[in-house]
């Protein structure tokens, strides 16, 4: 128990003292990928959130998309401040997963895949039609994000030291409680719909209510994440959110693995690494990419986070072996 | 009074009626056997009435309600609670788990209390512990309550099914062929726990059987299907007897 503990004080503030001298290590460009990189991060976990009942939704990276269309546009239009247009880009983007649910709730597991990518698409294609999302250019000049005290000054988050640690925070509190939700009853719920859909039902369990809880839940991070990222590029245009972000999104997700809470963040961390480690390598990148999804599926089909599982009784074995001879 | 009465149900799939037209009426605290050759719509039987499937004509009325084509949740939330014929259990999970994920009516949390909750939350949590072992209890198998679902033997699973439906806590127990893959003494085991659950709470039983020393030794009454229609209805003795019966278990 006590040793438990401490493993647990030292697991979570070994990466914290990481995480906060992180920004004063690096050179901005670190920074900036690293700020992109928490974005991702809720991206994944939440998009795992949706699979753990068997729906694999493409339309999610068009969802981030649509809370940072949202915050962008309260902001730049409206001069909304950031802390009112982050709530409402999550709302703004469950409302919209709502109306799509509407026919993807008719469908399951493979139709349900390409459905979503068809009316992801589709909100997509709107920005670059309808005026105000202003089309293919997108929306620039995406104010920097400031809190403002009442009584004492504005924080402004303008430089990206603060609005690294802003990002942190709210990385942070989207983890912890989308780690809750993993931790109760509701994801065994979810779980269950997905291994055995009938006995889900027989229980008094309505399925479509819970599809539908997971789903939200999920799009309302996605959007979380996209307010994120557009307040940090000050930028967003309609191609940032097309199938190749989708693409790669699946990518973390398998690698990484979806049946545990850590899968992604293992994968989205893998990748955004690796990213790095072979740019050189320029526009071969995609190719190695799949290259690794292949070796991934073939060889640990049940994602990274499968590897401390399948190494523990291989050392087993080995120090058995090193104390017998 | 009748508590559940079935009038002119039927199901049709394209050209093949599976529910000819059926009426059934079943008595308070009733056990009754359903039995019939394969294919002649037991299990079509239970998917209409339980709301998994929708009839194509016909009524199902439940203590003087209509209930027919309500969706399958809202079935169970009235007290119809039916098994399955294959073994449906969530294999990675324990039969304690499996047991808990049945008593979901009966847990009173919200999401925002699931999520955050934590003093108030654990008490609860720790009552709906208590019950699903109580049903494991009921079931003889609470020994197993922390093994996954999936590795345990047979006759344990169907018994496992039978404690999860009996969570919702049902008026009326729909049972599936419940003792396939059991021996003749667990099978006698499971037919006496039948009987007292009936005796105990009162529940109205419905049993689809084909082991006919099981169903002859534990139904007053038993209805006969064939080819999707009613063939004979009555106490053991009549049916055993019943022409039409013998016909269709002996073919001609």
């Amino acid at each position: 128990m006590g040793r438990n503990r401490l493993r647990l004080v030292i697991g979570l503030t070994a990466p914290a003292i990481i995480l906060i001298a992180l920004p004063f290590i690096l050179t901005r460009y670190y920074v900036d990928l690293t700020i992109v990189f928490f974005a991702h991060l809720i991206l994944a976990v939440s998009f795992r959130l949706i699979t753990t009942t068997g729906d694999f939704s493409l339309a999610h990276v068009p969802l981030m998309g649509m809370g940072a269309y949202a915050s962008a546009l309260m902001s730049k239009y409206f001069g909304w401040p950031f802390w009112l247009t982050l709530p409402f880009a999550g709302l703004a983007s469950t409302l919209v997963g709502l109306i799509m649910l509407y026919p993807l709730l008719r469908m399951k597991a493979f139709a349900f895949f390409i459905g979503s990518y068809a009316i992801g698409e589709a909100l997509r294609l709107s920005w670059i039609r309808i005026g105000i999302f202003g089309g293919h250019r997108g929306i620039s000049g995406i104010p920097h994000p400031s809190i403002a005290i009442p009584g004492l000054s504005t924080i402004s988050f303008a430089g990206v030291l603060p609005y690294y640690f802003l990002a942190l925070v709210i990385t942070v509190l989207c983890l912890v409680i989308m780690f809750r939700i993993d931790r109760s009853r509701i994801t065994n719920i979810f779980k269950a719909i997905h291994s055995e859909e009938s006995l889900v039902r027989s229980v008094g369990i309505n399925v479509t209510s819970y599809r539908i809880l997971a789903f939200e839940v999920g799009t309302f991070f996605a959007g979380i994440s996209g307010v994120l990222l557009a307040h940090h590029f000050g930028h967003i245009d309609p191609h940032q959110f097309d199938l190749t972000t989708g693409l790669y999104l699946l990518i973390w997700v398998v690698v990484g693995g979806y049946t545990t809470f850590a899968g992604p963040i293992i994968g989205v961390t893998f990748f955004t690494i690796l990213g790095e480690l072979m740019r050189p390598l320029g526009a071969w990148m995609p190719l190695v990419y799949g290259l690794i999804l292949i070796i991934g599926l073939l060889f640990l089909p049940e994602g990274l986070e499968s590897v401390p599982r399948r190494i523990s009784p291989l050392l087993k074995k080995m120090r058995v072996r090193g104390t017998s001879a | 009074m009748n508590k559940l009465e079935i009038r002119g149900l039927r199901k049709q799939f394209g050209g093949l009626v599976a529910v000819n037209d059926i009426d059934l009426e079943l008595e308070e605290g009733e056990i009754r056997g359903l039995i019939g050759p394969n294919g002649s719509g037991k299990t079509t039987l239970f998917n209409l009435i339980s709301g998994f499937l929708r009839p194509t004509k016909g009524k199902v009325i439940w203590r003087g309600k209509d209930i027919t084509g309500n969706p399958a949740h809202s079935i169970v939330k009235e007290g119809i609670v039916r098994t399955f014929q294959l073994t449906t259990l969530l294999k990675d999970m324990t039969a304690l788990q499996n047991v808990v994920i049945g008593c979901h009516l009966h847990i009173e949390m919200g999401l925002f209390e699931q999520v955050f909750g934590t003093a108030r939350r654990r008490e609860k949590e720790k009552a709906v512990i208590e019950r699903a072992v109580g049903l494991l209890k009921t079931m003889g198998i609470e020994d197993v309550k922390d093994e996954p679902a999936g590795a345990l033997p047979h006759g344990y699973q169907r018994l496992l099914n039978i404690a999860i439906a009996l969570a919702s806590e049902p008026k009326l127990l729909l049972l599936d062929e419940p003792t396939t893959g059991m021996n003749p003494v667990e099978t006698q085991e499971l037919m006496d726990r039948i009987k007292m659950l009936r005796d105990e709470s009162g529940i109205t039983i419905i049993l689809v059987e084909h082991d006919m020393k099981a169903v002859m030794g534990t139904c007053e009454k038993i209805t006969v299907l064939d080819f999707g229609k009613k063939i004979a209805e009555g106490s053991p003795e009549e049916v055993s007897k019943n022409e039409k019966v013998i016909e269709a278990y002996l073919g001609r």
